[in-house]
């Protein structure tokens, strides 16, 4: 079992016993689905990681040199997007719209939803 | 997974616009830190404000509500938009940097992410402008204060948009600072040679991914019971104010951790480099920050004792076991220092009043984990002294150590020595001068969050003083920006590792590193890399 995957699965385990002990000793609803949350939140990504075991190296290989590796293609990295900044102003605006301005939530909504698309074109 | 290399893109955009759209890591990591240094530079000046309104006995600078707008707005700024996104910006630059990836593993999510930190601390701040003023109802903002019939100003409104906006920023950097060094470390990188800080921030984005989210859950509640009329917290409605505090306290305590666990990471790195030795018992720093994570999760209530609505046995056990992990730490930072050949530059200095600070903090902390303490405690000073000595006296200079640490290999300018332990010394003995009165003030009765007191208590020597130390303060910092300018202005080519023992790989590329971070990436076949590529003699006594 590789490291990442006993981070997971021993923080999802402290969680579930600690809002255990939590409904035992105060019998509060609140704090035991907080805590449940945090335990229940941790499972979902141990469960994805064993589903996925031996089909990659989370832990790195110890011997490989960055020389052997020279070349890989590990992705595509942007160095610039106008989108995000965008897509973030939009969002602000249209959360302060909901709150404080109906008018403009609904610009703002119109520019998150045409941002949005920008941006997974771009990233696609 | 490995990440060597990857394809080089030209840059089309230059100056501003080249900031705006940027998705490189380094940029962004600088934009976090110059952003939160802004918002320091505020609320320093804000608690200036507070400290002149403080330094004598009916003193009428400004008013009970500015005060409480003041007070409100400082403790925001420092909490949200300082200590932690200072962090996020640290590891934003050195994460890749240290485990030998080109960039995050978002670089469009990693630039939303600080866009949306930026909007929501203006948005906070923009409540300043509207009718009735900015947010006064405290950082924690308890219901039913913070109600529509207590604080009915828009800038109550646009405070609880602008943390919202913080909190999504917040939720989707720890994705990026998780993501990033679980998959893509450089060979050789296994998990248990990925450096402390690196590992210590892993922490941190597991507690904001378990604790953000009840922060915006609780705003997004209390927005919709003053403008939807719900009645979550209401308690003449069926509602109930101690839900919010338990959500509050939820993300409240672990968000205490996630400002200091960043910066353990930091005075790891710094205590070995300038002790000359690896970092004593790496395990063990590496398990305690988990520990400090997980125990962080189920201690919120002590925060609650005096509700008299919490289980107190079970939150006191659990604060009280938080001493253990952190106490590892001290031992591991003394153990690092230990016969080390310790040289006492600036960021050593700071190192130094970090633990001091800290350790004061850390102890006061076990006082108010205890219930019937805590109710002496609670509302006085005595807790304001408390949480400055862990999160100013810690944090703070934490920051200031990683500032002159690494201002070398971000900026490729070294800053003045000289200037640096000025201010590191005049900055410990302004803030003990400052906090450590505040200890004595509660005990003897002075309550937080008062805007003026009477001369009859006896509280006007205590309180000069501290607000002579605050003056030593802002002093130290001003000392840290004449530094900037004096230092840049000497500028000269800096080797990769200015300091000559830096052991993680941002020391084993050029100061600034290039577009991607490196040229060429040494082999990685310890815990200290860059400083066996440096040191070959030495290489066989690094930590494998």
């Amino acid at each position: 079992m590789t490291v990442t995957t006993r981070l997971f699965i021993s923080s999802m385990s402290f969680g579930l016993v600690v809002a255990a002990i939590y409904w035992a000793t105060t019998k509060e609803l609140v704090g035991t689905v907080l805590l449940g949350l945090f335990g229940g939140g941790f499972a979902f990504v141990s469960a994805y990681l064993i589903s996925i075991r031996g089909k990659t190296r989370l832990d790195g290989d110890e011997e490989r040199t960055p020389a052997e590796l020279a070349g890989e293609r590990i992705g595509v990295f942007s160095l610039e997007s106008p989108w995000p900044v965008l897509l973030a102003i939009c969002t602000a605006a249209l959360l302060i719209g909901v709150v404080l301005h109906p008018m403009l939530a609904v610009l703002a909504a119109i520019g998150f939803a045409v941002t949005l698309w920008q941006l997974v074109r771009e990233s696609v | 997974m490995s990440a060597i290399t990857a394809p080089p893109r030209a840059l089309v955009q230059h100056g501003i616009v080249a900031w705006l759209v940027t998705t490189d890591h380094k940029k962004i990591g600088i934009l976090y830190m110059l952003t939160s240094l802004a918002f320091f530079g505020v609320a320093g000046f804000l608690a200036d404000v507070i400290r002149l309104q403080l330094a004598q006995p009916q003193e009428t600078i400004v008013g009970p509500h500015l005060y409480d707008q003041v007070f409100t707005l400082h403790g925001t700024a420092m909490i949200f938009l300082f200590v932690a996104p200072f962090g996020f910006g640290l590891a934003n630059y050195l994460v890749p940097l240290q485990i030998g990836a080109p960039d995050m593993a978002f670089p469009r999510l990693n630039a939303y992410s600080y866009w949306l930190f930026l909007l929501g601390g203006l948005t906070v701040f923009s409540g300043i402008v509207t009718q009735g003023g900015a947010a006064s109802a405290g950082w924690y903002a308890f219901a039913p204060l913070s109600d529509v019939r207590v604080s009915a100003g828009t800038g109550q409104d646009l405070w609880f948009i602008g943390l919202i906006l913080t909190s999504i920023s917040g939720i989707m950097t720890a994705i990026n600072l998780l993501v990033t060094p679980l998959v893509f470390r450089a060979p050789g990188m296994t998990m248990w040679r990925v450096p402390i800080f690196t590992w210590e921030m892993i922490a941190t984005a597991l507690m904001i991914l378990m604790a953000f989210p009840s922060l915006t859950a609780a705003f997004a509640m209390l927005l919709l019971d003053r403008h939807a009329g719900a009645h979550f917290f209401d308690p003449g409605a069926g509602g109930d104010p101690v839900l919010y505090m338990h959500l509050f306290w939820f993300f409240g305590h672990p968000e205490v951790y996630i400002m200091i666990l960043p910066f353990f990471g930091v005075i790891a790195e710094v205590v070995g480099v300038f002790s000359r030795k690896p970092i004593f018992g790496y395990t063990g720093l590496v398990l305690s920050a988990f520990a400090i994570a997980g125990l962080s999760m189920g201690v919120w209530a002590h925060h609650m004792f005096t509700t008299g609505a919490v289980n107190d046995p079970f939150f006191s056990a659990m604060s009280f076991l938080i001493a253990v992990p952190t106490g590892i730490k001290f031992f591991n930072w003394i153990g690092t220092m230990w016969r080390g050949a310790i040289s006492f530059e600036t960021p050593m200095l700071f190192a130094i009043g970090f633990m001091l600070n800290f350790l004061i903090g850390g102890i006061t902390g076990i006082i108010v984990a205890s219930p019937p303490l805590d109710f002496q405690a609670n509302g006085s000073y005595f807790l304001v002294s408390h949480f400055h000595y862990t999160l100013g006296g810690g944090s703070m200079f934490a920051i200031f150590a990683a500032l002159y640490f690494w201002f070398p290999k971000i900026w490729g300018v070294k800053l003045d020595e000289r200037l640096g332990r000025l201010h590191a010394v005049l900055m410990f003995i302004g803030f003990n001068l400052t906090f450590f009165p505040m200890f004595v003030l509660g005990m003897m009765g002075m309550p937080r969050r008062v805007f003026t007191y009477s001369a009859s208590p006896g509280w006007g020597a205590l309180n000069l003083t501290a607000s002579v130390g605050t003056l030593l303060i802002t002093i130290a910092v001003a000392l840290f920006v004449c530094n900037i300018v004096v230092s840049s202005r000497k500028r000269e080519r800096l080797p990769d590792d200015p300091w000559g023992g830096g052991f993680t790989l941002e020391w084993a590329t050029s100061s600034p590193p290039p577009e991607f971070n490196f040229e060429v990436l040494p082999p990685i076949r310890s815990k200290r890399p860059a400083f066996d590529l440096h040191h070959p003699e030495h290489a066989h006594e690094s930590p494998k």
